[in-house]
């Protein structure tokens, strides 16, 4: 086991943090007792005050509780039901801002205009810039800057835009070709301008989502940067096996 | 008085140094401090950011440690390198690229000092357990890089087939490939977690610094649940990149 002392952070809180996975991914299954003070300060090697300490916090939170004689249990495993799925394909692209409550910010002509996001792909002249937030289930977890191309925004018009989803517009625009899409996502930390919008701490994990669309050739006809709070959104795929 | 950057408001949820090594990694990464330049002097970061010095000094020892930057007497702090982040990695959605991803990796094996359990596969529906697993939990270095704890749990039978002293070498997946195991099925899902104390220390990254957890379930064709693996990941250090058209 690692030397916790090394660290600058109070050994008890490192230890919370610990056991809080423990009990999170199920490592300390519910219901079920945790093993003694003597055992996990033999594990982390660290005083049995240390120990209780930590597990005293849990305690408060809710998680554990200690019984005289028996032992400690878990008592509680928070648990996540409200996650938001990151589609990874286009049939789940064009439905995922189904369901969610768009706040519309600003719409305005690009400037500076944005890099491209993807290797391989360029940008054209202008674009229009639409930022908008969304929330799910009331909270506000997504923070999305779209940029489309000019003449599209104009062909499609701000109102269809309100209503509709870009990708969606897109995909059903007759005579629109669409050469290449591409999705990319990162994990990264919030900004101020992000964790006042989101209303979450400066740093907290994001997952930024960046999508672009092709017309003919390189052209980016429109991209999109997205940033998400990381503790509600995920990833599933079926994985592709077998030749 | 200090008058703290007005771009930089600091948070109270994570420790103020911690925020400094990811801003000042930032800058190393952007380029806005460059390979080979001299940063500000102490006293002038802890002004512009509203913080002691010795805040500032301790993010400093950060990424010296870190090989970011060499402070050196009397002639300042200069920048050695941008941060390993900028190197992706990608997390694939085939099993074959799986397999073929991951043969030059650099492993060092973690003792598991406590049972470790088989996590609950209800995620996959159906999926039967093998009587037995073989469990590995090792820390994955890029250019000595550590980026990626992993702890798998591969089907014993299957283990027994190719001897598990082929293990510690290559990748499991192609340890899986030799042992001629028939994915049936394979599902992944990934989230986003910070890290705990035991996760900063073994991937040397600030304690509750962003990391991708990267879970995967395997069946054969009779739904043994063959093969399942918890990665955790520097969350600088991965990317998922899908061609959508």
């Amino acid at each position: 086991m690692r030397d916790l002392s090394r660290d600058l952070v109070p050994i008890y809180l490192q230890l919370i943090t610990i056991f809080r996975r423990f009990i999170m991914s199920g490592q300390w299954p519910l219901n079920e007792q945790i093993p003694t003070l003597e055992e996990l300060s033999a594990q982390f090697g660290v005083a049995r005050a240390t120990v209780r300490q930590a597990i005293g916090f849990l305690e408060r939170e809710g998680l554990l509780a200690r019984y005289r004689r028996h032992g400690t249990f878990v008592i509680a495993r928070p648990q996540r039901d409200s996650w938001y799925t990151i589609p990874t394909d286009w049939a789940g692209a064009l439905k995922a801002h189904d369901g969610l409550e768009p706040e519309w910010l600003e719409s305005r002509r690009a400037s500076p205009l944005p890099k491209a996001f993807h290797p391989g792909t360029e940008l054209g002249s202008a674009y229009q810039l639409i930022r908008r937030r969304y929330r799910h289930d009331g909270v506000p977890f997504l923070l999305e800057s779209a940029y489309l191309d000019v003449a599209l925004y104009r062909t499609l018009g701000a109102e269809r835009i309100r209503q509709t989803p870009i990708l969606r517009l897109l995909d059903t625009t007759p005579k629109l070709k669409i050469a290449r899409a591409e999705l990319s996502i990162h994990v990264g930390t919030s900004d101020s301008e992000t964790s006042t919008e989101l209303a979450i701490p400066l740093n907290a994990p994001i997952a930024v989502v960046r999508q672009s669309v092709c017309g003919d050739g390189k052209a980016v006809i429109f991209q999109s940067e997205g940033f998400y709070r990381g503790d509600v959104v995920r990833v599933i795929e079926r994985m592709k096996v077998g030749v | 008085m200090r008058r703290p950057d007005p771009l930089f408001e600091m948070s109270d949820a994570t420790p103020i140094y911690v925020q400094l090594i990811m801003l000042f990694r930032q800058q190393i990464g952007t380029g806005k401090w460059e390979v080979g330049e001299r940063i500000p002097v102490l006293a002038e970061l802890s002004r512009k950011f509203g913080v002691a010095r010795a805040t500032v000094r301790q993010a400093l020892g950060f990424l010296e440690r870190e090989g970011l930057i060499a402070r050196s007497r009397g002639r300042g702090t200069f920048v050695l390198r941008k941060p390993a982040g900028e190197l992706w990695f990608d997390v694939p959605n085939s099993w074959q690229e799986l397999v073929d991803q991951s043969d030059e990796i650099e492993a060092d094996w973690i003792d598991i000092d406590a049972p470790i359990r088989v996590p609950d596969p209800s995620e996959v529906s159906r999926a039967v357990l093998a009587p037995h697993y073989f469990v590995a939990r090792r820390v994955l270095r890029r250019d000595g890089v550590p980026y990626l704890i992993g702890t798998s749990f591969i089907d014993q039978r299957v283990v027994d087939r190719v001897g598990s002293e082929r293990l510690p070498g290559p990748s499991f997946y192609r340890v899986l490939e030799q042992a001629r195991l028939k994915v049936a099925r394979a599902d992944q899902s990934v989230h986003i977690g910070t890290a705990d104390a035991e996760i900063a220390y073994y991937l040397q990254v600030p304690l509750n610094a962003p990391i991708a957890v990267v879970r995967r379930w395997a069946l054969d064709a009779r739904a043994t649940l063959v093969y399942q693996s918890e990665g955790l990941f520097r969350g600088d250090f991965v990317q998922i990149r899908r061609r959508l058209k």
